[in-house]
């Protein structure tokens, strides 16, 4: 377990809401609705990292979730939007680094707004490949890096800064998706290029 | 494209503060008193740093992390260049900063119409592969 990563969201889960709950989350709800619209009410899930479960409310009924988060006071703050959601989601403590789950248990894989933050994103997205079953999908929002200018230098000159409260601003989760050895499939930009989802799978065995 | 009538005025409101912040502070900080060259690098990075803390500490919460940070980034950073390098009074930092707020609004909003929605994977793939 990543303490140090552990500490910092441990930190931000106080004032998490008040950040996000609103502005934010209006923002990227239709793109989010989306993306979450790919969960399946028979496929096993597993969502990545779960916040004080903002995203909740944008799950579609009745699935059946698997949710993990590095910070317990997060998750703690996550139960009662839990307990209200109509389906079962099912939530742990767990480093995406380090994870305790067999290989190939889920069929599909959800992240929002996680892999800027994960310390080493290629590993955790290995990480994530290695729990998905062959043929298995991942979906993710996410907000990375621009490589357009002047975004790209805005983003590379305020990362250092906003890293040490919250996520990098910097990330080419794009490239760290095929890295990580999964197959992309769709990739759409919802602001700029700086806020996207992508869509990728584990290939099937030879 | 943003729609929304809450965020299209919130998103003008907010960068016409912020750059109008930045010019203020530059303005006031340096003032074209350094000269041309370091006045407007040191008065960009002011900006930079006014437009992080109002977009991060006060607005982001109201309306969005991401959509809000980006164009007032960069109203704080033209406007901290233009206080920099010019020292400009109440009516002009005024009228400075609602032209530069609304400018990189205009700006971010043209680039997202050009680089939102479904991308080429094999656009994508090159990139990624040239990075390695």
């Amino acid at each position: 377990m990543d303490t140090g990563t552990q500490a910092k969201w441990d930190r931000a889960a106080r004032s998490f809401d008040l950040m996000a709950a609103n502005g934010p989350e209006k923002r990227w709800r239709p793109a989010k609705l989306e993306v979450f619209s790919h969960m399946q009410p028979d496929a096993r899930i597993l969502f990545l990292a779960l916040g004080t479960g903002l995203d909740i409310e944008a799950f579609p009924a009745n699935c059946d979730i698997t949710a993990i988060d590095i910070s317990p006071n997060m998750v703690a703050k996550a139960e009662e939007r839990m307990a209200a959601y109509t389906g079962s989601i099912r939530a742990e403590v767990m480093d995406v680094h380090d994870m305790s789950f067999a290989d190939e248990s889920f069929d599909q894989a959800f992240t929002s707004c996680t892999f800027c933050s994960v310390p080493d994103p290629v590993d955790g997205l290995r990480a994530l490949y290695r729990v998905l079953k062959p043929g298995g999908e991942l979906h993710m929002f996410e907000h990375t890096g621009s490589r357009v200018f002047p975004f790209s230098f805005m983003m590379n000159l305020m990362s250092p800064l906003a890293s040490r409260f919250g996520p990098e601003l910097n990330r080419d989760t794009v490239a760290n998706v095929q890295a990580a050895g999964f197959e992309l499939r769709e990739v759409n930009n919802v602001f700029l290029d700086t806020v996207k989802t992508i869509s990728a799978v584990k290939p099937q065995r030879d | 494209m943003e729609k929304r009538p809450y965020f299209v005025l919130g998103d003008a409101l907010a960068n016409i503060v912020v750059a109008t912040a930045a010019i203020a502070a530059s303005s006031a900080a340096i003032g074209g008193d350094m000269g041309m060259l370091p006045g407007m690098l040191l008065g960009m990075l002011l900006g930079m740093l006014i437009a992080l803390i109002i977009s991060m500490g006060i607005l982001a919460p109201m309306l969005g992390v991401m959509e809000i940070l980006t164009p007032c980034m960069l109203g704080g950073m033209f406007g901290g260049m233009w206080g920099g390098m010019w020292d400009l009074s109440g009516g002009e930092i005024f009228q400075w900063g609602a032209a530069t707020g609304l400018g990189a609004l205009v700006f971010v909003y043209t680039m997202n119409a050009v680089l939102g929605g479904p991308q080429r994977l094999d656009r994508l793939l090159t990139q990624a592969g040239n990075e390695d």
